[in-house]
């Protein structure tokens, strides 16, 4: 092990080893005030991924800081931090004590971040499950609620077959190969019928991970029971993850086989996510459907196969994560104080509770696709990317469903708006929330009017 | 003329003064409440200002613009794919910046009493709405123009699901969402063309002035276009995409509707004078016999509806339809006479229904019901209003020396040639608005009252209001020369350019 | 000459916005005198222009409508015809004001009344000097809203509201053709000028000039209340007195009679159209008349008169006797104003009894209003010496002369229509002479309402005598070329109508440059 190598594993030594400081020392001082160091680990995570390492590769620990691998280590960390953040609150008033839930987030972010860096087959399966497994743990943190516990049991069983197929997956590919590298993987598979049967399964592991149609049918229960922030972090980081394990594995060549698996996919997941979210009368459902729609929208731009797709796909996941980020914040200030989840009980909030309606509203229009948001600037570079490469008739569905998913985001915006408030006290929102919440709204706005600069970076990152 | 514009960014402030406006409303959102109407007004008069001082520039080219454009301002945005932010000002837009700063000031004033319940979101809206409008006329770059397309959605959806009547709820839902369902396949369009474009000239470009000229197979162009007909129909509205206008006009507070008749309308006629005809000049003469029968059919269907309509705003909205029929007309005949005249018309069109629309929403206030059927004898309680009420009534039916009737004869007259019959069965449709509107004068103003109801006269504001518009009616009416100047040289290029 | 011009049209406008404008806030004496004096100034400057006239003018007063290749500018053509419409407009319309100011005494909505008068006759002036059809058409429309407005004047009343509505909604339906008729022109002419239009008639190809000219029948007859179109006349009596007088007798209604004669050689280019605007002349005529006999309100009598007389100028436009229709639009301008004043004062003294039943005595009660009702009932029915008696004979001999075979059958209703009217009109004259069973109960006219009554009958009477002279030796001398085709002409049956034609034929064709373009079988 060298310099170089522990220069380009600082940002996953960093969070792993602040996850596992906080638990030593949160048994010995415990209480909520963790969440802070959590945060200063993770900025230090991101910091420390942003400067650029002397070299790219530590084959020694198959690891890479490439462009795309820091990026996304800086996206998940951050996400992460945030999350931290819009916990703390919701946790005391909810009653989830205990330093094991920032340790775990901190896991979390460990495990994408280290997917995202990952060189070899074996790594990235390594990475995948040890951010899995801090969400079997997230999803049923809140004790006291059963439906937290149930869908934490869901997400296991869902999560430990996934984990087989794709561990399956891999071992068949290296049957075949006798390689466990990433880099041309796709290309040894060709030809291969043992490796790209085992090609098939990761395919199916992705595609729960995804939550991919016909995959899917975990998401909306997870994303309806585990508490808020969570739902967020999972959306963001999980998803993102998995985004950037394609982004490893499709680009470099080879069979176009695999990336046509996606075709089927994509089309059922913006049709089967977009009409199930229209029945929806709970925001949270209605957002676990939403998010199988908008993994279909990524898995369409990379079935496009272009490297135009693929920049699509990070973009997309980078948005998607901000989107998350923002929505659930809002909803965890706004679940906060004891409303449920059924639309009736929100109605009229964005009187009562201005500031938190107002960024969800926001990020509903942002999944809906509404310029000048980072979601329409993230569909426009999608569909441009299938057009391009010839994908007409899944763009005109992408777009017609596009269409479609706006009525159940509209559904949301009208009861916040167009209807009388209860007689609920307003949330007075604290500072480092309200942080959270300002930031992640201006970057959907940001990101959605000058994408220039991150494109670039994407432009930079997928050649 | 008498000053230097060039490099002065009125196009931009023109776009961004409302919303900054706007968002300085935010500040004072809770301590000062005496101060919202008055910051929202003066943003709103600034901007009218502006915009007229940008008529003076209309003396000298801009540089480095397209023909025709005297102020332009073209920086790069998204350079990877093309995309610019580019703004350009010829006549045409010019007429309908001034219309939008006039008709936002409007709704403005008549929200300035009815209004009373989250007053700042209301004007912050307001004035979003202005900006996208704002942007819609004066982008040049598709990419853009789709985006302030999309843009002036959103406020008009909150407008009428928060201050509205009745249905509310359902009528915004219905206005967005088939407005946005139109543009999004619009939106393919443009990524297709931009696509066809680039693989054909090496050069990737959203600047309309770039994309004029592609070569499109013929049958490509005809669904391309189809997609920008289709949303653009949807907002104009033609016959038989209009049927969310009712229900989003009727639903809506005084200032959506009077927004709503008088601008959001005009995009879409605009969409297909600026950018549908010009890209597609095959295709749209393919179809433009297509565009005819809906406008045709628009007029009767629409008058012969409203006819059956027992609320006057709902009235009104159907008479939009007839009249923006006419636009569409004046388009599909794209002769220079017809097109200049039609977008006359959208100009009339914006003043008269707004003031329509904000003379209903003054009978609202006063009495609580549009019923048609609840008033009568208001001539006899209030008859500055009732002489008002005429007066927008006659215009908007067209009598001559008022502002339609300019804008409907040249739209007649520029499409005699093309289609006898389409004009013959307009013809009618220069009918019935006269029939439908003489009886709800009658019922309204005239014939003994049903309900005792109190109707106080205009207030002198309101009067203000209403005077001004009234006289923008009779000058159009009888002195329409410099407009149509202004409109010569767009009118020509794009006619030209059409062959 | 151009001020002149302008001020004719603009002192009725001035006037109506004046008086718009102070509103309520202005003694009644002042809104009165305003309207007044702006209808006599006008018509001040109407006689200073006529003897300054010495030819055809075309003026462009002022740029409306130009785009492209477009061009309808506010111009103003000015010829025999339009003068001669210009000089009976004013006047009439000034003593109906005077009339007038004494009927509206006790109306509070004075205001918008003189208003509305003003803005008429404003519009009625420009419809009338027009120089292009464009404009021809804002007058069309502007007289058409204000004969809306003025029938609905009492708006309380359902029925008048709905009257109004009607006489609107019907001419509306002949203007639709009318204005495309104005499209067609366009197209195949490239203007809208009247003159150019006129000068082109004969390049147009026939039945090219049948459809456009079926067109602008068809407004024509919306705007005169002809046949199919004439529905909306009788209940137009609704309005007040003066208004039916104004409007719907001397003015307003024979608009649709000067557009043809306006477009004359144009239209004259095909004999068919000729032949129909000659037909539904005379079978309006004949119509209006039997209408008329059956009818007890005094004004809905007087209103099926005016059909059948519009009717008969139809029948003369149709013969091509632009002459003999001119010269009977006029005339029938006074005597058919006198009637209707006089029967305005009649039913207002009669507090408002319209039933010419249960009339009677008014001779000896109202003797200031009964000789001249009678002098105008008398020029109605064709009394030679009368106006009408040489203006109606003028008309038949047209359609004599004619001697086209599709018009044989139109002269006959014509022709009975003389007497017809002669004997509707009994009935009339019987309030005046019927013994005074209701007499008692009549009071005196106001004076106000007496003196613009004797005024129009003299005007209906000095009218038929002198000014066929008078205008045929101005013609005579300015216009030799069409002096000397008349005399060819020669062979006039009836010496009054002679001097009636002579005259009228002038007044109509003295802008002609060339022979006339009529066919002659």
């Amino acid at each position: 092990m060298t310099v170089i190598d522990l220069w380009i594993a600082m940002p996953l030594l960093i969070l792993a080893g602040s996850a596992l400081a906080i638990l030593l020392l949160g048994a010995m001082v415990p209480g909520n005030h963790w969440t802070w160091a959590g945060v200063v680990a993770t900025a230090m995570a991101a910091a420390w991924a942003i400067q650029a390492p002397p070299a790219t590769i530590a084959p020694s620990l198959a690891l890479a800081a490439t462009p795309v691998a820091r990026l996304f280590a800086i996206l998940f960390s951050l996400t992460a931090g945030a999350v931290l953040i819009i916990s703390h609150r919701y946790n005391e008033k909810r009653g989830i004590t205990g330093e094991e839930y920032q340790a775990t987030i901190l896991f979390c972010a460990f495990g994408a971040t280290t997917l995202s860096m990952s060189t070899t087959l074996l790594i990235m399966f390594l990475g995948l499950e040890a951010m899995t497994f801090g969400f079997y743990i997230l999803v049923a943190m809140e004790l006291k609620r059963e439906v937290s516990a149930e869908a934490g049991l869901k997400y296991l069983l869902m999560g430990a077959v996934a984990a087989a197929f794709l561990a399956f997956g891999i071992g068949l590919h290296y049957a075949g190969t006798g390689s466990l590298s990433l880099a041309q993987a796709l290309q040894a598979a060709a030809g291969n019928r043992i490796a790209l049967a085992g090609w098939g399964f990761i395919l199916i592991g992705i595609a729960f991970k995804l939550s991919l149609v016909p995959a899917h049918l975990w998401t909306p229960d997870i994303y309806q029971g585990a508490p808020a922030p969570v739902t967020a972090l999972l959306s963001a980081l999980s998803k993102g993850a998995t985004v950037a394990m394609l982004l490893l594995i499709l680009p470099s060549g080879g069979s176009d086989t695999i990336r046509h698996l996606l075709w089927w996919p994509a089309l059922l997941s913006m049709v089967v996510g977009n009409l199930a979210a229209l029945l929806q009368t709970k925001v949270r459902r209605m957002l676990g459907y939403s998010s199988i729609a908008q993994m279909g929208y990524v898995a369409l731009a990379l079935v496009s196969g272009t490297t135009g797709g693929y920049r699509a796909a990070a973009y997309y996941s980078v948005a998607y994560a901000i989107m998350s980020l923002a929505a659930f914040g809002a909803i965890t200030l706004i679940e906060r104080d004891g409303a449920g989840d059924s639309l009736e009980e929100w109605q009229g909030l964005g009187r009562r509770n201005p500031f938190p309606a107002g960024i969800l509203a926001l990020a509903l229009f942002a999944l809906a696709g509404i310029p000048p948001t980072a979601g329409f600037t993230g569909k426009f570079l999608i569909f441009t990317a299938a057009i391009k490469a010839g994908e007409i008739p899944l763009a005109i569905i992408g777009i017609i469903t596009a269409a479609i998913s706006v009525y159940y985001y509209l559904a949301v915006v009208v009861s916040l708006y167009m209807h009388e408030p209860g007689d609920r006290e307003e949330v007075f929102p604290a500072l480092p929330e309200s942080a959270v919440l300002i930031a992640t709204g201006a970057a959907i706005l940001v990101i959605g009017a000058f994408p220039a600069p991150l494109l670039r970076l994407l432009a930079a990152a997928l050649p | 003329m008498g000053y230097d514009m060039t490099g002065f960014p009125f196009l931009t402030i023109l776009i961004f003064l409302p919303l900054a406006t706007g968002l300085c409303l935010l500040p004072v959102w809770n301590c000062r409440p005496d101060l919202w109407r008055p910051v929202a007004l003066a943003g709103a008069i600034a901007e009218l200002g502006v915009a007229c001082l940008c008529w003076p520039a209309a003396a000298a080219p801009a540089k480095g613009a397209p023909a025709g454009f005297f102020l332009f301002e073209d920086y790069p945005w998204i350079a990877e794919f093309g995309i610019r932010y580019t703004l350009g000002m010829d006549g045409l837009s010019l007429l309908l910046v001034i219309l939008t700063a006039f008709v936002t000031l409007i709704a403005m004033l008549a929200s300035w009493r009815p209004v009373i319940d989250r007053v700042p979101l209301h004007y912050l809206l307001i004035l979003a709405m202005e900006s996208g409008i704002m942007g819609v006329f004066l982008s040049l770059d598709l990419f853009l123009f789709y985006l302030f397309w999309e843009l002036m959605l959103i406020p008009m959806f909150f407008l009428i699901g928060i201050w509205g009547h009745g249905r509310r709820i359902y009528s915004a839902i219905k206005f967005f969402l088939f407005t946005l369902a139109g543009s999004l396949l619009m939106l393919l369009a443009i990524i297709t063309l931009y696509l066809i474009h680039g693989s054909q000239t090496g050069v990737y470009t959203f600047s309309l002035y770039g994309l004029i000229g592609t070569v499109v197979p013929h049958s490509t162009a005809l669904w391309l276009y189809g997609a920008f007909l289709l949303a653009f129909a949807i907002k104009f509205p033609l016959f038989p995409l209009h049927t969310w206008l009712p229900d989003a006009h009727t639903d809506a507070p005084t200032a959506g509707s009077v927004i709503l008749a008088g601008l959001l309308l005009k995009t879409g006629a605009y969409g297909l004078v600026r950018f549908g005809y010009p890209l597609f000049p095959a295709a749209a003469a393919t179809l433009s016999p297509l565009l005819m029968v809906m406008a045709v059919t628009g007029i009767l269907y629409a008058s012969w509806i409203a006819f059956a309509q027992s609320d006057m705003k709902r009235l009104v909205a159907y008479s939009s339809v007839g009249h923006m029929g006419f636009v569409a007309l004046g388009i599909a005949a794209w002769t220079p006479v017809a097109l200049s005249g039609a977008i006359l018309q959208m100009v009339n069109h914006g003043i008269t229904t707004s003031a329509m629309f904000a003379m209903i929403g003054m009978l609202d206030e006063r009495t609580g019901t549009r019923e048609i059927d609840a008033y009568g004898n208001v001539w006899g309680k209030a008859p500055r209003l009732s002489f008002f009420f005429l007066f927008f009534a006659m215009a908007s039916a067209g009598l001559p020396g008022l502002n339609n009737f300019v804008g409907e004869f040249l739209i007649l007259t520029g499409s005699f040639k093309v289609s006898h019959l389409a004009v013959a069965l307009a013809g009618i449709g220069v009918i019935l608005p006269l029939v439908y509107t003489v009886r709800l004068i009658q019922e309204l103003l005239f014939q003994e009252e049903r309900r005792p109801l109190i109707i106080p006269d205009l207030t002198v504001t309101e009067c203000g209001m209403v005077v001004v518009m009234a006289c923008l009616d009779l000058y159009i009416g009888l002195h329409p020369g410099p407009l149509l100047d202004m409109l010569h040289s767009p009118v020509a290029i794009l006619t030209g350019g059409a062959g | 000459m151009h001020s002149y011009l302008e001020l004719i049209i603009l002192l009725p406008l001035a006037g109506a916005l004046l008086n718009t404008l102070l509103g309520g806030k202005i003694p009644r004496r002042v809104a009165e005198i305003i309207a007044c004096s702006a209808v006599w100034g006008s018509f001040c400057a109407t006689i200073a222009l006529f003897f300054a006239y010495r030819e055809p003018l075309s003026i462009e007063i002022a740029t409306w409508l130009t785009d492209f290749e477009f061009k309808a500018p506010v111009s103003v053509y000015l010829d025999p015809l339009a003068l001669s419409l210009c000089l009976m407009i004013t006047f009439v319309c000034g003593l109906i004001h005077i009339y007038s100011v004494g009927y509206m005494a006790e109306d509070p909505g004075y205001v918008r009344f003189f208003a509305l008068l003003n803005l008429f006759v404003a519009s009625m002036l420009l419809l009338v000097l027009a120089g292009n059809l464009p404009l021809l058409y804002l007058g069309w429309e502007g007289v058409g809203l204000c004969s809306y407005a003025l029938i609905g004047f009492w708006y309380r009343e359902e029925q008048n509201a709905t009257a109004g509505r009607k006489a609107f909604i019907v001419t509306r339906i002949g203007d639709t053709a009318l204005l495309i008729g104005l499209f067609w022109l366009f197209e195949l002419c490239g203007t809208e000028s009247i003159p150019e239009l006129n000068r082109m008639g004969p390049s147009l190809a026939n039945g090219t000039v049948t459809t456009i000219g079926f067109l602008m029948l068809m407004g024509a007859a919306g705007k005169s209340a002809q046949l199919p179109l004439s529905v909306w006349l009788p209940d137009a009596m609704a309005g007040p007195t003066p208004v039916s007088a104004l409007i719907h007798a001397a003015t307003m209604v024979t608009a649709g009679v000067y557009l043809l004669m306006r477009m004359f050689p144009l239209l004259s280019g095909s004999e068919e159209l000729l032949a129909a605007i000659a037909i539904m002349g005379g079978v309006t005529a004949f119509y209006g008349a039997t209408c008329a006999v059956a009818q007890r309100d005094l004004k809905r009598v007087l209103a099926y008169s005016t059909i059948s007389q519009i009717g008969y100028m139809f029948l003369g436009v149709g013969s091509g006797g632009i002459d003999a229709a001119t010269f009977h639009l006029i005339v029938h301008a006074f005597f058919k104003a006198l009637l209707f004043l006089g029967a305005g004062c009649v039913i207002s003294a009669l507090h408002h009894e319209q039933d010419i039943y249960r009339m009677g005595g008014i001779r000896r009660s109202l003797p200031a209003t009964f000789l001249p009702f009678l002098a105008g009932v008398a020029c109605l029915a064709g009394v030679p010496l009368t106006g009408g008696f040489f203006s109606k004979d003028a008309i038949l001999t047209a359609v004599w002369q004619k001697r086209g075979d599709g018009l044989r059958p139109a002269v006959l209703p014509g022709a009975a229509d003389g007497p017809v009217d002669g004997v509707l009109q009994f009935p009339d004259a019987v309030p005046g002479v019927r013994g005074g069973s209701r007499g008692e109960e009549s009071h005196r006219s106001a004076g106000h309402g007496a003196d613009p009554d004797s005024a129009g009958a003299a005007g209906a009477t000095r009218r038929t005598d002198q000014p066929p002279g008078l205008y045929r030796d101005r013609a005579a001398r300015r216009l030799p070329g069409v002096s000397r085709r008349n005399r060819q002409d020669g062979a006039v049956p009836c010496l009054g109508t002679g001097a009636a034609r002579g005259g009228g034929d002038s007044l109509a064709l003295g802008d002609r440059p060339g022979p006339l373009p009529l066919r002659r079988p």
